[in-house]
């Protein structure tokens, strides 16, 4: 691997002696290429390879717990979950969560998984989508009170969607401390 | 803070997109925080209306449902992509002697990676620094060699590799590194992620690709035992195989003489198995045509030989037996005269 620093133009792998292999899966004569070549001792055996392994000087693995950190699905969602079912939604797009439906708030997927379209439709009591703005998004702004206060009365947990798609909302910077109504 | 804004998104899906629809999840930061918004889809191509920009970059990943273990749904990234402003474009590709898509090889054979980076702007003041290099991540995971399907097991390489130029840079001797104890039969896959911003915390992906790496075939002849001497083939002479390459036809052949390499016998038709599938296989070969081979007394080698798509396609000796024919019946007896 440690070639792969060096610009090279290499012709790899030519196919052109390839003995044809048959296109389909089969028993008998017939599927024997009658092109053949002669017959070769088989490839590297395990001391072998392991002779070779020693030749790349392989830096080895990587310790437990350093791994590059990427935007895995899960550390970067949030769950809903209710009859067995659960959704997965974009982090922080839980605006704001009843104190009677906090069990439906899940840590990890559990369950059978539907899709957001379909979790709000069979679960309409329990889910209350708000439109919100590029600005309550961003958090430039606060979601609109009135946009919240309507949800607090439907005792439903709130989930903030953008053309009806679901999306995070950063905190507008005067309501860091509370999402609540 | 330039604000860009991209409002269509166009799908090139790839050809494993499930039926049951995924998701496009588009991740941006804004101010240091991010916002991620998830984009339904249900069809293998068209356009999504995708989240407007307001920073450089964003990051696409997309999502197809799974069907797993006790027929539960589960979603399965199948691409990520980052687009912005000023951001280096990368591709990586695994280059094997096998022609099949997706790239596999096998576990004693070496391949190839080719890395194509463009738009990389080392010396632009413009360009922030952590946009002037890409890196190179390697990793691995490992198969059940019962089912050769995925397991948990996997882990990433120390080694990492970081390139600051634009161009095309190719590796062809790359040996497969997964561990086992037996590194001819280990099952797995090896990656090779294209990244950038490893120091912000968490990255994001410009290109992967993915070798799948199977075990090396294995056979056992049966019934037939080196040096010994025949008269009739026993009955329960057979070759059993393993872990045979998904595109390779094996066979037995036959010839008078001791075992070496080179030599062209006769095959023997009913142990021919060809396979052109997408995991390893097994056989179990009766080798009962073989004694209508057998013209005269003599010494002969049995071969069993597998031709895949390595080696120029040449057919590789995977095991061997030598043994004594002789029909001649000798009589242990005596005449006598009477007289």
């Amino acid at each position: 691997m440690r070639s792969i620093l060096h610009l090279s133009v290499v012709l790899l792998f030519s196919s052109a002696l390839h003995a044809e292999l048959p296109k389909e899966s089969g028993h008998g004569i017939e599927f024997l290429p009658k092109d053949r070549s002669a017959p070769i001792d088989k490839g590297m055996d395990d001391e072998e390879i392991l002779e070779q392994r020693k030749a790349v000087k392989s830096g080895g693995f990587r310790p437990e717990g350093s791994e590059r950190k990427g935007w895995g699905l899960l550390e970067n969602s949030d769950f809903l979950s209710m009859d067995g079912h659960y959704v997965i939604l974009p982090k922080n797009s839980v605006v704001f969560v009843p104190e009677s439906r906090k069990e439906n708030i899940l840590s990890k997927p559990e369950g059978k998984m539907l899709t957001w379209l379909e979790f709000q439709t069979r679960f309409r009591a329990l889910v209350y989508p708000i439109e919100v703005t590029m600005k309550e998004v961003s958090g430039e702004e606060p979601i609109a009170p009135e946009k919240l206060e309507a949800a607090d009365r439907s005792n439903r947990i709130v989930v903030a969607v953008l053309s009806q798609n679901p999306v995070s909302v950063i905190p507008a910077k005067e309501s860091k401390e509370s999402t609540a109504p | 803070m330039k604000r860009l804004l991209l409002l269509i998104w166009a799908l090139a899906l790839a050809p494993s997109f499930g039926s049951e629809g995924g998701i496009i999840r588009q991740i941006q930061s804004v101010d240091g925080n991010s916002v991620i918004y998830d984009i339904p889809i249900n069809s293998d191509t068209g356009s999504i209306l995708s989240f407007p920009l307001s920073s450089d970059s964003a990051i696409f990943q997309l999502y197809t449902t799974v069907t797993g273990p006790n027929n539960t749904e589960t979603l399965k990234k199948l691409d990520e992509k980052v687009v912005g402003t000023f951001l280096p474009t990368a591709s990586v590709e695994i280059l094997s002697e096998d022609p099949y898509f997706p790239a596999r090889t096998r576990a004693d054979q070496p391949y190839g990676v080719r890395l194509s980076i463009s738009g990389l702007l080392a010396n632009s003041p413009d360009v922030a620094e952590h946009l002037k290099t890409v890196y190179v991540e390697r990793s691995y995971l490992k198969y059940n060699n019962g089912n050769y399907q995925p397991t948990s097991a996997g882990g990433t390489y120390s080694d990492e590799f970081s390139f600051r130029e634009n161009g095309t840079y190719v590796d062809n001797g790359i040996l497969q590194m997964i561990p086992g104890p037996k590194p001819t039969k280990v099952a797995g896959e090896e990656s090779f992620t294209v990244f950038l911003h490893p120091d912000t915390g968490t990255s994001a992906e410009l290109s992967k690709a993915t070798v799948q790496i199977w075990p090396v075939a294995e056979v056992q002849i049966k019934g037939l035992k080196e040096g010994e001497q025949y008269n009739s083939i026993p009955s329960n002479a057979a070759v059993s195989l393993k872990d045979l390459y998904p595109s390779s036809v094996t066979y037995a052949q036959v010839y008078k003489g001791n075992h070496a390499a080179g030599i062209e016998g006769t095959p023997l038709p009913n142990t021919v198995v060809a396979y052109n599938t997408h995991i390893p296989q097994k056989a179990l070969l009766p080798l009962a045509d073989l004694s209508s081979l057998l013209t005269e007394d003599g010494t002969y080698t049995v071969q069993v030989l597998t031709i895949t798509p390595f080696n120029d396609g040449a057919p590789e000796i995977l095991s061997h037996v030598t043994f004594d024919w002789s029909t001649t019946i000798s009589v242990n007896g005596s005449i006598t005269d009477a007289e």
